[in-house]
């Protein structure tokens, strides 16, 4: 697969997830005036709206056309411009649902501990969100290690003691990290498996690594 | 605990599905088995200084 495609999925990924975070991260703002949550609300529908009508093709074919733009950065929306504006969506609303699963994990982290400091609420995809994009605005750190830390603990501080926020932090990084070990020694294993030269008991159709060109005669 | 830790594999699991269907929608399609590897294999390339390695992984694994 060329390098191209990888690197243009990757900023279509990010670009998800990243635009999903600035909109919850902008409940932020409740914690130090919790009497604009409707306003903090209205943002993050705002955002949910952007998001719908930057996604649309119309406004992907307008930016691909813009000239301003460089060679690389048009190709590679004219190539984003090709996906359906129904799957664009559907993946929005899966990566919307993935924070809301990110939610349920550290509410789980919380409770582990004996506490509960607030229901399941956008204060934690807040706290989650805000932590995450200091995370990548730390140049070099793996993972956002230490960023991540510094902001959620700080914010959490707010709820309950310096100390369980910092002892809730450290652990929901255990539980990340442990859950990205886990899937990342289990997918090098499949990958291990299913490498045609370590597997050649395996037929060479199912065991077969190549991406498939779609229209390809394999397509069948 | 544990279930803490199941719930974001569950949403890793979700992300894999979601960039496997962007892989198909831009031109390439990957079979979900060795899809699901190099996206989980390639997620450990976060914990690498520099943001993009993982990125770096899968353009190694996935490329010609």
């Amino acid at each position: 697969m060329p390098a191209r495609t990888v690197i243009i999925t990757a900023a279509l990924e990010a670009g998800l997830s990243i635009g999903v975070a600035c909109g919850l991260a902008t409940y932020v703002v409740t914690f130090f005036f919790p009497h604009v949550t409707g306003v903090a609300v209205a943002a993050i529908v705002a955002a949910c709206v952007t998001f719908t009508v930057v996604l649309h093709p119309s406004v992907r074919a307008w930016a691909s056309g813009l000239t301003a733009l460089p060679g690389w950065l048009r190709s590679s929306i004219e190539e984003f411009a090709r996906v359906r504006y129904h799957i664009a969506l559907i993946w929005f609303a899966i990566h919307v649902g993935g924070c809301v699963l990110q939610m349920g994990a550290f509410w789980l982290t919380l409770a582990s501990i004996g506490l509960q400091p607030f229901d399941l609420d956008l204060r934690i995809g807040a706290v989650i969100a805000a932590s995450y994009l200091s995370g990548l605005a730390v140049p070099f750190a793996p993972a956002g290690i230490g960023a991540r830390e510094v902001f959620s603990t700080g914010l959490l501080g707010f709820w309950m003691p310096l100390a369980d926020a910092l002892e809730v932090t450290i652990l929901y990084r255990f539980v990340t990290m442990s859950a990205e070990l886990l899937t990342g020694f289990g997918g090098l294993a499949v990958w291990t498996r299913l490498r045609p030269d370590t597997a050649p008991e395996q037929p060479a159709t199912e065991s077969s690594l190549a991406p498939v060109a779609v229209g390809s005669p394999q397509d069948g | 605990m544990c279930g803490a830790i199941a719930v974001p594999m569950a949403r890793q699991t979700i992300s894999a599905v979601i960039w496997i269907g962007m892989v198909g929608t831009v031109g390439h399609r990957l079979r979900i088995l060795p899809g699901l590897a190099v996206y989980f294999l390639c997620g450990l390339g976060r914990y690498a200084p520099g943001k993009v390695a993982h990125v770096l992984g899968r353009v190694v694994l996935l490329g010609p």
